[in-house]
């Protein structure tokens, strides 16, 4: 009898927003002014270096958000 | 025709009655019949056995690419390394840590500072730093990006209130301003002089869900403790409402011994509060830089910690999904500095006031400690670290601290450089995947992919 495979996905396949890929060109990166979820202070989330917490998501992320 | 393989990325698990594939490639999480779950297991060192599968099942394992070449593992490592490259080089921002004092009220057990010689700016040194983010925002569109720090920068307010005071006259724009403060001074008078410039994020630690335990941890150099001064500071802070701050983060360092008040804390915290949406309240590990010499902390292991962090998030049931992280801090990026009191630089917070970790001034452009400044900037990294390039959270992962990774490879040191989660995938994707059940209901009629 023939195998049945099955896949379900929790989660879909991700790839680097179109925003990060654009700024190779234009030589320039993203930063914590432009992605809130990009925290860079020292003691924030998820910098793998004084504070391991889950990483946090935009909503929660304790960087500011971008102004308008 | 290249060869057909197993994303080298991929980590299979059962939980419960589950078949679960995490592919770290692609950043996806399937749930597998069992059928599917023996196979990719033997194709991992068996290939060929992939011949098995039906062309549908092929095609969505090959878009997913838990079935790769090794080209497009190596073509994801490369655009990896290439933003975390831009991430490092850039010099659109400047952004600067500033300790206008190394001086600090408490005498918190646990502090990395323990031990630096106390410092405050000068007026001298206040004057050369204006001078120098003048020079150096010419780059950065007259902009710059502060957090203060110390020492405690509230034993400095009116240091703060002259550099941003300059930095206004000269028109040099603030995009970000922030300070980690312990919140003892943070009074009416220095919340007022924060709200005139405009501070957005403020830090404090509460570190027990009550003043004993706080108290023990977190106290003056005078023995008195500081639990009620910073709760009835925050209370006005937040009442002000037209102070604009987008973010009070309250961090509650965790050990072996306040590890179960950390709950409590929040709870009692948002209650006080109100839920009120500027709140961050979490916890933070204890890392021992004193190599233990006080009997306050009882450090927990990076296991029980990655433990700790999951069983909370599931209490919370917060446990958000691994996103792609290029990484990076302040120590890694060409264009960022800690300013010490006497004007010297770092390139990690840790290292406020030992000599030996100063790479430059703001005096001149002069290159004080090269070999430190390229290691922070450069060599080692996790693209050259070979457990990191076969560790399924390598695309999701910062790379760990760069300070702890310079001192492993420089002192065959063996500090932990891992994701959080590393020792424990397994159960903390089956958190999140319990979490996510909750909310959807999985069944394999239903097959989420988009084509």
């Amino acid at each position: 009898m023939k195998k049945e495979f099955k896949i379900e996905f929790i989660e879909d396949i991700q790839e680097f927003s179109n925003e990060e890929m654009g700024n190779i060109i234009g030589g320039t990166s993203m930063n914590y002014q432009d992605c809130s979820c990009k925290c860079t202070i020292h003691f924030g989330t998820n910098c793998g270096c004084n504070i391991k917490t889950p990483k946090a998501t935009y909503d929660s992320c304790p960087c500011p958000k971008p102004k308008e | 025709m290249k060869k057909n393989i197993i994303s080298s990325f991929l980590y299979l698990f059962k939980s419960n009655d589950n078949f679960l594939a995490y592919n770290g490639l692609t950043n996806s999480f399937m749930k597998l019949n069992y059928n599917l779950f023996e196979l990719l297991n033997i194709a991992k060192e068996k290939p060929d056995i992939l011949n098995e599968l039906d062309s549908d099942t092929k095609n969505i394992l090959k878009k997913a690419k838990v079935i790769c070449t090794q080209k497009e593992i190596d073509d994801a490592i490369n655009q990896k390394k290439i933003l975390r490259q831009l991430d490092t080089f850039q010099h659109e921002y400047l952004n600067l840590t500033i300790a206008p004092t190394s001086t600090c009220n408490f005498s918190c057990p646990y502090c990395f500072e323990h031990g630096i010689k106390y410092k405050t700016m000068n007026d001298k040194i206040i004057d050369a730093l204006i001078v120098f983010i003048e020079r150096k925002s010419k780059i950065t569109n007259n902009s710059v990006s502060i957090t203060w720090y110390g020492g405690e920068p509230l034993l400095a307010i009116k240091k703060i209130d002259k550099i941003i005071d300059e930095l206004n006259k000269r028109k040099i724009k603030i995009l970000y301003n922030g300070i980690i403060t312990n919140g003892y001074y943070l009074n009416k008078t220095n919340q007022e002089i924060l709200k005139k410039h405009k501070i957005r994020f403020i830090q404090i630690t509460l570190d027990g869900a009550n003043a004993e335990t706080h108290n023990k941890r977190r106290f003056n150099k005078d023995g008195s403790g500081s639990w009620n001064e910073i709760l009835n500071n925050i209370d006005i802070l937040l009442s002000d409402k037209e102070f604009e701050l987008d973010n009070l983060s309250i961090r509650c360092n965790i050990d072996e011994k306040n590890k179960n008040e950390y709950e409590i804390l929040k709870k009692s915290l948002l209650k006080r509060w109100n839920n009120d949406k500027r709140l961050f309240i979490h916890p933070a590990i204890l890392q021992d830089y004193n190599k233990n010499e006080n009997i306050e902390c009882s450090y927990i292991s990076d296991e029980e910690a990655s433990e700790y962090l999951i069983k909370q998030g599931k209490k919370e049931k917060n446990i958000p999904y691994f996103s792609y992280n290029v990484g990076g801090c302040s120590a890694t990026r060409l264009n960022s500095f800690l300013v010490g009191p006497e004007g010297e630089l770092y390139k990690c917070w840790n290292d406020l006031g030992r000599k030996e970790q100063i790479v430059g001034d703001i005096f001149t452009d002069e290159i004080r400690n090269k070999n430190l400044l390229f290691n922070f900037l450069s060599s080692p990294t996790m693209f050259e670290d070979e457990e990191c390039l076969k560790c399924p959270l390598f695309f999701v992962c910062d790379g760990g601290c760069q300070l702890n990774r310079i001192e492993n490879y420089r002192k065959d040191g063996n500090k932990n450089l891992c994701h959080f989660a590393k020792s424990y995938i397994d159960k903390y994707l089956s958190a999140y995947y319990d979490i996510k059940k909750q909310e959807n209901s999985f069944t394999f009629d239903k097959i989420k992919f988009n084509e």
